[in-house]
């Protein structure tokens, strides 16, 4: 993988300097750092890559039932990893992460929707600040079958959560049934909430300016502030939707035929699929990824690694 | 292992957000004072005009334009009540309101309808509202009731009056409902005094608080004016709701619509205690923007729950309940 990765931007060289790939390695609960983990973690201190260390204890399953417990060996199994890594090549980047949640013993599923999603792992945010690491945690993944109304609140109560937070990296969009199935429908329309979530992490800013006190001396009682010059130049301070719908009903009946979000964010895949090209590779890296991969392949047939 | 007691630690005992600081707060608060002293709020009833009179408020009868001195509005806010008790018609349904504790309501009020048999969109009856409050008393979470739609089927005078009835003889919980204009505010309270035996059973646990709203920017309108006083005079709990829309009757930034906002709810608040001081108070929001490309008003903006989040804050900075739009 990093031999693609140095292939896809001109050489190892280019890759060390700017290394556009990090690993994932996930211990697993509870207590256990696997001979892969082990394998990658070494492995990527010698090629220069970073790791995420990303356990998935289940509250109730392979940890504590009770969150403050879980979240004891969830730090004993990142920091164990870390400390492989920072032996391996000391100053390593380790990124701390986290996929935690609760078994629902219930229906023997790994709940990610669930509300201890997003507290988990925005504690889990908060402990890796408390260790000035930088994170990578759960927040916005359902446990719905469909890109449908339950996803979208659970996609909120988490997301936000992390966010809140304040995890370096909230992931989740696009995920369904427990992170087994992907939608697109689903990553469009999380990305349009993302946009929100990232509106509200803003705040309110209290200045003089915003306060806009000589405004509102003078538009007075009854007056109106929509046809006030300073209306018209802070308008687009304004959040603004793309998927979402502000529209009235009317309006909406007409463009839309009354279609629902989801098949509006389909829509918006297909036309993203035609329409958008990626940031083309330099010159013969797509011939050099190929060999690397039917190289790989033939190795696995000759018995390899 | 012995593991020994630890000494006292600071502990969370839950999530919470930090909004506005105290210092905000104090901006937004000064603000809010400089506006009441030097713009004022149009008033639009006699006897509030004189209440406010004789309150200490510098009164300009012929324009109906009310500008309050600081220590008027200051004086108002130490008198209400930091606690307000939403009794329901039960003792088990009462809910305590006061500084952090969180209960959810339903929104009021709804005008149009989704048919769930037909998938008719259509307006709303009292039939509705009846089973609409058949729902709400069953749902453990909603904890208290606001009248979730309007009885299109009667005639415009009478139709707060006929959604009390719908919604009182259905729910035990405790209701905020917006009695339109005084005449219907009385029958709403002859009502709630026939379900509870006695006027003097009512004034020990009102079950029903009124809720009105102040028409932005800065104006406190007859039929308001008229509910506030009368909440007041009846032992009753009020319910006001600011209405501004950022960008379209308040600033687009919401610093500035929290002003305005404000202005419009402590003048509101300064009627009400000086009718009757230390009568239960609610401080409350459904401000939203406007999206002035859409011209709407997008309650599901992000906007809005920042300003709704904006207002849990700065009623606990005036220790005044809460209630705000969120959802």
């Amino acid at each position: 993988m990093v031999d693609l990765a140095a292939a896809s931007v001109g050489g190892m060289e280019n890759f060390r300097k700017r290394p556009i790939f990090t690993a994932n390695v996930c211990p697993i609960s509870p207590l256990t750092l696997p001979n892969n983990t082990c394998e990658v973690v070494m492995e990527a201190a010698r090629l220069g890559v970073g790791v995420n260390v990303m356990p998935m204890a289940l509250s109730g399953g392979t940890s504590s039932a009770t969150l403050a417990g879980t979240l004891v060996t969830h730090n004993a199994e990142v920091l164990s990893a870390i400390v492989l890594a920072q032996l391996s090549q000391k100053g390593m980047p380790c990124t701390y992460a986290s996929t935690s949640t609760i078994l629902d013993l219930r229906f023997g599923t790994s709940a990610i929707g669930c509300p201890e999603y997003g507290m988990i792992n925005a504690s889990i945010a908060k402990l890796a600040q408390y260790y000035r690491l930088p994170s990578f945690v759960g927040g916005g993944a359902s446990d719905s079958k469909l890109p449908d109304i339950q996803s979208g609140y659970e996609f909120t109560l988490s997301a936000t959560l992390s966010a809140l937070a304040g995890a370096n990296i909230v992931f989740g969009s696009g995920a369904l049934e427990q992170g087994l199935t992907i939608d697109y429908a689903k990553i469009v329309m999380d990305a349009e909430m993302i946009r929100m979530i990232q509106i509200a992490l803003k705040g309110i800013e209290i200045t003089d300016e915003k306060l806009a006190m000589d405004v509102i001396h003078e538009v007075g009682h009854g007056g109106a502030y929509i046809t006030h010059e300073h209306s018209l130049r802070s308008m687009r301070s304004q959040s603004q939707t793309k998927l979402f719908d502000r529209r009235s009903r009317n309006d909406w009946l007409e463009l839309t035929q009354g279609k629902e979000l989801r098949d509006q964010a389909y829509q918006t895949a297909i036309e993203i699929l035609q329409r958008h090209q990626p940031y083309a590779l330099p010159n013969g890296a797509s011939k050099a990824t190929s060999e690397i991969v039917s190289e790989f392949e033939k190795e696995l047939k000759k018995g390899g690694k | 292992m012995k593991r020994r007691l630890k000494a006292g630690k600071r502990r969370n005992s839950g999530f919470s957000l930090n909004v506005l600081t105290d210092d905000e707060c104090n901006e937004i608060h000064l603000a809010t004072l400089d506006v009441l002293k030097h713009t004022g709020v149009f008033v639009e009833h006699e006897e509030a005009l004189e209440v406010l009179d004789g309150g200490g408020c510098l009164v300009d009868r012929k324009n109906k334009v009310v500008k309050f001195p600081h220590w008027v509005v200051e004086d108002a806010i130490r008198m209400a009540p930091s606690t307000f008790y939403a009794y329901g018609r039960r003792p088990e349904d009462d809910v305590v309101l006061e500084d952090n504790r969180v209960t959810f309501t339903n929104f009021g009020e709804g005008i149009m309808f989704v048919d769930p048999v037909t998938g008719e969109h259509r307006e709303t009856t009292k039939a509705d509202i009846i089973k609409a409050a058949r729902i709400i008393d069953s749902l453990e979470h909603i904890e208290t009731y606001e009248r979730a739609m309007c009885s299109h089927d009667k005639p415009p005078e009478v139709q707060a009056i006929h959604n009390a009835e719908a919604s009182l003889t259905n729910t035990t919980k405790h209701h905020w409902l917006g009695p339109v204009n005084g005449y219907q505010a009385d029958k709403v309270i002859d009502i709630c005094t026939a379900i509870v035996g006695s006027q003097e059973e009512f004034r020990k646990r009102p079950l029903l608080s009124f809720a009105t709203c102040p028409i932005s920017p800065l104006k406190l309108p007859g039929h308001h004016s008229e509910i506030v006083m009368k909440a007041a005079k009846n032992g009753m709990g009020v319910l006001i709701i600011g209405m501004a829309m950022s960008g379209g009757s308040s600033p687009v930034h919401l610093a500035g619509t929290l002003v305005i906002q404000n202005c419009e709810i402590l003048s509101t608040l300064v009627l009400n205690q000086l009718t009757r001081k230390g009568s239960p108070f609610v401080y409350g929001t459904s401000t939203c923007p406007m999206d002035l490309r859409m011209a709407t008003a997008t309650v599901g903006s992000p906007e809005t729950g920042m300003i709704s989040a904006a207002v849990a804050r700065l009623a606990k900075y005036y220790s005044l309940p809460s209630f705000v739009a969120g959802g």
